[in-house]
């Protein structure tokens, strides 16, 4: 299956002068969405930076990837000083990194009414605090160029936790609350700093279910979110291929029909019409 | 912020803005080591923001640049908390402004003609003020074109980018009124990826502030440093001399001592800070013999309107362009004190519609109408479809100094800014005469008010720590250090006895570096005297 790629509308993160294409981290590079997303982006001329605990695995992606366009680099995403040191090698190897996809996220099931011991701070530490070290640790090397591109891969898990998935839904909410105050952080600041928050739909990975999307085509639409630095899409949170708006309440819609305004269309990330 | 071990500066400076930047930048680059005490955080270099209105919390409005607590303003003896208007960090408000640098008229420094000088001139005249204006005018870039009204012998303008074809056929067609538009003076270099930082932050060293033209050229000659999120809380000392100043760093009460002291943390804070200072030897607070500390403190009244470009022309090109002296001096058959009218750079859109209609509607009887201020974006919108390519722009009218206007401090809320001003009656007759002249002008129909009641330029502070010959009559003598001290100086607006016609970042500037002229020819004298 093709995916049709909008052209038109995208502000590419190209450099425009030179051509040069941006240095783009993906966390959890070594399976599942994130390795598709891996290849998805080398496949476009990025040069990839894939982080992930097990070198083996990350091998394996960048089997899948053209030559020369994937980095492996083994890091444990929930140890601040490892991240901020796998940083540091990815600037010094590829340059200052422009794009970061923030996904590593592990789903252990587990009930915490018969295990009083359940690994929940490890889920937290996984999924929660690793977004946050990657977003700290691209930030420190994106605020000095005044841009930068940063997707958080979410989940509405915290919205309707599902039994046995405390760990999960908590680091979920919480990586929801992480994207949004980022965007407080950058938007007045350093507005070219575009920060978005994509939600993949239920995906065919082995976190996912065997009736879901295949993950080639979501990496399609994610890493066309991620190659895309137009400012509009600062605080924007994409539901698989579609934007994704919290519902008007009446007043605003009110607002809106007595000031002739209309609301804009959904934007696409699978170039359908909305 | 760094802790450089046995650094002692020879001066410090307190605030880091357009005074105290340049003046800084002039006596590190005369060899003299300065300490610059600035109260905001550094913000990144690339920042492009605003200076922020929407918060209230004090740590957020400081990463914004924004003074972090209330101004309190007792305005017709009616408290009042209006928009923050003073920026914190390295640039101080100057981060923000918008690059206009008009210099001021010998009118506005001495009396000329019928036109008398309400303080009878200041101490130091406009000759001897005009090479400052030309310095200042070098260092900060300056391009634009001279005011054909104007008297020739000012050093050349650097040429300014074209304007568009709208703007060429408007100034065409204002020409044809009879009017005098000129390129307003910017202090925008308008390097490659130049924004027009117009009222935020510039990410570049292209728009020239207290930061890009002060702070940095400063810290570059390796004699300066920076303190930032450092709050001068008092001056100490007894006499004629201040010994130490006493700044809270991290919570924590620290003392730094210097020969000299430059105030400059601006025309609201300057006199707060000296009356904090008050202590046995200083009864009244530092500097204050005279009682004149706060005193005098004047704004602009600005009168917005909108005015249309012919249509249909390309837009494309700088957006700031014009100022007139049209109506600098009254209407022409009674010279008075009016002032420049400036083009703001900006475009009538549905916010600014809806604000300006807000504001009307808040002073209105309608003001207690439920749904009132929703039901306005109708209107506003019209409006915006209307005036969707007018331009905005601002007729200052000058403020004139009185004693009972003054800054005043809250000792509960010692980072409050408090002041207390009326609007003579004096003041509001001249701006009648000033609004009737413009529509004349500028054609009936053609000009749109887009604010009713006087509104103060609230960032054009000055006057309250003014300078005079006479120590009964002024806080400064012409040298703007204190008369009551040895060593302290002022570079901020407050030395300004009266606010003139103009923007008054350009006479700041001019201003510090002649301060900075004055300091270190002191201190190169002294160091003669003692070989």
């Amino acid at each position: 299956m093709t995916v049709a790629i909008p052209g038109l509308a995208r502000i590419p993160c190209t450099d425009a002068e030179t051509g040069f294409c941006p240095v783009v981290v993906v966390t959890g590079a070594s399976a599942g969405l994130g390795q598709f997303l891996s290849v998805a982006l080398a496949r476009r001329g990025c040069r990839v930076a894939g982080v992930a605990r097990s070198r083996t695995e990350l091998e394996q992606t960048a089997a899948l990837c053209p030559p020369e366009h994937f980095l492996p680099v083994v890091a444990d995403v929930s140890d601040q000083q490892a991240v901020n040191r796998a940083f540091q090698r990815i600037a010094a190897e590829l340059g200052p990194v422009g794009i970061l996809i923030a996904g590593a996220a592990i789903y252990p099931r587990h009930d915490v009414l018969t295990q009083p011991d359940a690994p929940v701070q490890q889920v937290l530490a996984v999924n929660l605090v690793g977004q946050v070290n990657c977003a700290m640790a691209a930030l420190a090397q994106m605020v000095p160029e005044g841009k930068g591109r940063i997707v958080m891969v979410g989940s509405f898990a915290g919205d309707a936790p599902l039994p046995g998935s405390l760990g999960y839904s908590v680091s979920k909410a919480g990586g929801r609350a992480l994207a949004r105050a980022l965007v407080v952080e950058t938007s007045a600041r350093l507005p070219e700093i575009v920060i978005s928050e994509w939600l993949p739909p239920i995906l065919a990975t082995r976190m996912g279910h065997a009736d879901g999307v295949p993950p080639a085509i979501a990496a399609e639409w994610c890493a066309e979110l991620a190659v895309d630095c137009d400012p509009a899409l600062h605080g924007m949170v994409f539901a698989g291929p579609v934007e994704h708006r919290p519902p008007l309440g009446w007043r605003q819609r009110l607002r809106n029909l007595l000031t002739l305004r209309r609301p804009k269309p959904l934007r696409r990330l699978d170039g359908g019409r909305p | 912020m760094s802790w450089r071990p046995g650094f002692s500066p020879d001066v410090v400076v307190i605030g880091a803005g357009m005074g105290g930047g340049l003046t800084g930048r002039a006596l590190a680059e005369a060899g003299l080591s300065v300490l610059f005490l600035e109260r905001g955080p550094t913000p990144p270099r690339r920042a492009v923001n605003q200076l922020a209105t929407e918060f209230t919390d004090p740590y957020a409005r400081e990463l914004l640049g924004c003074w972090p607590a209330p101004t309190r303003a007792h305005v017709g003896g009616v408290l009042s908390l209006p928009p923050p208007s003073q920026g914190v960090g390295p640039g101080g408000t100057s981060a923000f402004y918008a690059a206009a640098m008009e210099r001021p008229a010998r009118r506005d420094l001495e009396t000329v003609g019928a036109m008398a000088h309400p303080t009878g001139g200041w101490p130091v005249g406009y000759d001897e003020f005009a090479p400052w204006f030309d310095r200042a005018q070098e260092l900060l870039y300056l391009n634009g074109t001279p005011d054909p009204l104007g008297k020739a012998g000012a050093a050349p303008l650097l040429a300014p980018p074209p304007p568009s074809p709208a703007h060429e056929a408007h100034a065409e067609r204002l020409r044809g009124r009879g009017l005098h538009p000129y390129r307003t003076p910017l202090a925008i270099r308008h390097l490659p990826g130049c924004r027009e930082c117009i009222g935020h932050r510039c990410p570049m060293p292209c728009k020239m502030d207290g930061r890009s033209a002060g702070v940095e050229p400063a810290l570059a000659t390796g004699r300066a440093e920076m303190w930032d999120r450092a709050v001068v809380r008092r001056l100490l000392g007894q006499g004629r001399r201040v010994e130490g100043v006493e700044v809270e760093i991290d919570g924590r009460l620290r003392v730094i001592r210097a020969p000299v002291v430059v105030l400059a943390a601006g025309a609201l804070s300057s006199p707060q800070l000296l009356l904090a200072s008050a202590s046995e030897s200083w009864p009244q607070g530092c500097a204050n013999a005279s009682g004149l500390v706060g005193r005098g403190l004047m704004f602009h009244l600005n009168e917005l309107f909108a005015l249309w470009p012919p249509r249909g022309l390309s837009r494309q090109g700088p957006r700031k362009v014009f100022s007139l002296r049209d109506f600098y001096d009254g209407d022409g058959a009674t010279p008075e004190r009016w002032g420049l009218v400036q083009g703001l750079g900006i475009t009538a859109e549905y916010g600014f519609i809806l604000a300006a209609l807000r504001s009307r509607l808040e002073s209105s009887v309608l003001r207690r109408v439920p749904g009132g201020r929703a039901v306005l974006g109708l209107p506003a919108a019209l409006a915006a479809r209307l005036l969707g390519s007018a331009d905005l722009y601002a007729a200052m009218v000058e403020d004139l100094p009185v004693d009972d206007n003054r800054v005043g401090r809250d000792p509960d809320n010692p980072d409050d800014l408090v002041f207390w001003y009326d609007l003579p009656a004096e003041l509001l007759a001249r701006r009648r005469r000033l609004r009737r002249q413009l529509v004349r002008r500028f054609g009936r129909g053609r000009i749109l008010f887009l604010n009713h009641k006087p509104e103060v330029n609230y960032s054009h502070a000055c006057g309250t720590l003014r300078f005079s010959d006479d120590p009964a009559r002024g806080v400064l003598n012409r040298d703007c250090r204190a008369h009551d001290l040895d060593n302290l100086y002022v570079a901020d607006a407050s030395f300004m006895p009266t606010a003139t016609g103009v923007n008054p970042s350009l006479i700041i500037a001019a201003n510090a570096l002649r301060v900075a002229g004055v300091i270190a020819a002191r201190r190169a004298a002294g160091h003669e005297a003692a070989r």
